[in-house]
């Protein structure tokens, strides 16, 4: 695929709770392959529920694309293997007994061999400077070592684009450094949700601007947070 | 915090992620021993004083050698047995108070090495290997994957229940009895929410209800070997708590 195709594309996507409200109100957005974008906006504005979209989590009325696969029930598992999805809390994400188990979950799903497996996992743990670590519980880890370690598990699915939920939430500043460090050397395409800004703005060029479910404003991330008063500490 | 149920369970976490004869020792032949071991308790006749003295030394000493094989501490593991018998306890005291003293007896000497034996198997099998020989021996996938949740999800909730009694001593709170309920409540709700979450990572990361397997298991001539000691074992108890 040329990289001036999108690698994502989403037009006139909308989705309401089972209440009623509305949460998405038409998003149309694209990005394209090796692109890094901040989604910015207030809690409940939608970002996450925009997210929980791309790899069917969610369904919606609208089109998706990702990848060149248009969205629909038949290929949700062609789509999530090319999504690897980063949780805000990674307590919700590392659910296997250890380490090494629970990053070579997704290689296994993917028909792996499990020796394969096992090496992709210890590749990945390795990137993220935890192979000591394979075969400890991840409850007996930091919060920082367990959000790379869910990284890892990301990571070992080998997938074309990484969307990372509010991933600095658990984090302290070193923990936060690291984990930047080391996004900051990943080729995927990269969606990223935060409302840390000073994190956003080092990891990504563009943003957008999320508002009671609509985009309001897309372009460089400092024009942006200048202009929507979402100040750079 | 580590204190509390959560330390019992870390350092049982810890004793099984030790190395030794029987912690190399498949699964599948530890859990079908440990089998044998508490049918025989429960099957053991014990009638008299001497053959209730009788069995129960025979089941400690087949515990005890289980416990020093796998390099544990044996006074620590059958002190960990004692944790049964405030639930078996009470139906002792009845027996008891019927006028049946070896009666009760019996069960508090049986529910503990029961319970001895339960510890040495998961003191010596890591709870991964352990969920996968229980799936292998086809215990229904939907009830592995169930435990599994709940052994893992066991450690957030203490965590956060820790969380919320720091939170109400901090607020001055003193109404036992509400906090205890509040605190149900609250758990239950945010398991819940919790669970929902899970259930999301699970689907993005391609999962489905199945947990793969990263160690094969294959049963050696050692397993069996095992399986066939226990077997006498087992045997030898029912007929040492039979003698007169």
């Amino acid at each position: 695929m040329s990289h001036h195709q999108p690698i994502i594309e989403v037009r006139g996507l909308r989705y309401r709770y089972e209440d009623g409200t509305e949460a998405l109100s038409g998003i149309d957005f694209m990005v394209h392959r090796g692109e890094r974008v901040s989604l910015l906006g207030a809690n409940g504005s939608g970002k996450t529920t925009f997210l929980l979209h791309l790899n069917g989590i969610l369904r919606g009325e609208g089109f998706i694309e990702v990848a060149g696969t248009e969205l629909s029930k038949a290929n949700l598992k062609e789509i999530r293997r090319k999504i690897g999805f980063l949780f805000q809390d990674p307590e919700d994400q590392l659910f296997l007994p250890t380490v090494l188990e629970d990053v070579a979950f997704s290689p296994l799903e993917q028909g792996c061999p499990v020796e394969e497996a096992k090496r992709r996992a210890m590749a990945a743990l390795e990137w993220v400077g935890l192979a000591a670590d394979a075969h400890r519980a991840p409850h007996r880890l930091s919060a920082g070592q367990r959000q790379r370690v869910a990284l890892a598990g990301v990571l070992a699915a080998e997938p074309e684009i990484l969307v990372l939920d509010e991933p600095t939430t658990h984090l302290d500043p070193p923990s936060r450094r690291s984990l930047l460090a080391l996004l900051d050397t990943l080729p995927q395409t990269i969606l990223l949700v935060t409302h840390d800004v000073a994190f956003a703005a080092r990891l990504t060029r563009r943003a957008v601007f999320f508002d009671h479910g609509r985009i309001v404003a897309d372009g460089p991330i400092q024009t942006l947070v200048r202009e929507s008063h979402w100040t750079l500490d | 915090m580590n204190r509390g149920p959560l330390a019992s369970i870390r350092t049982l976490e810890d004793w099984s992620r030790s190395d030794s004869w029987l912690h190399r020792r498949d699964p599948r032949a530890k859990l079908l021993s440990a089998l044998f071991v508490l049918v025989a308790l429960a099957l053991m006749p014990a009638r008299g004083a001497a053959s209730l003295c009788l069995g129960v030394a025979a089941a400690f000493a087949i515990l005890a050698t289980a416990a020093i094989s796998a390099r544990l501490p044996v006074l620590t593991i059958l002190a960990r047995g004692w944790v049964v018998l405030p639930f078996t306890g009470l139906f002792a005291l009845l027996a008891w108070m019927e006028g049946d003293p070896h009666r009760a007896l019996s069960l508090l000497a049986k529910s503990w090495l029961s319970a001895v034996a339960v510890v040495v198997l998961m003191a010596s099998t890591p709870l991964e290997r352990l969920f996968a020989g229980l799936e292998k021996m086809g215990l229904p996938l939907l009830l592995v994957s169930v435990v599994q949740f709940v052994w893992r999800y066991l450690h957030v909730a203490f965590a956060q229940l820790d969380r919320m009694r720091i939170a109400r001593a901090a607020r001055g709170g003193e109404h036992r009895f509400v906090f205890a309920t509040s605190t149900v409540a609250v758990l239950f709700a945010s398991s819940a929410a919790r669970a929902e979450r899970v259930h999301w990572a699970l689907l993005s990361r391609g999962g489905e209800s199945h947990f793969p397997l990263l160690y094969p298991l294959r049963m050696r001539w050692v397993d069996y070997a095992l399986l066939a000691a226990a077997w006498l074992s087992a045997a030898l108890l029912v007929v040492s708590g039979g003698l007169r």
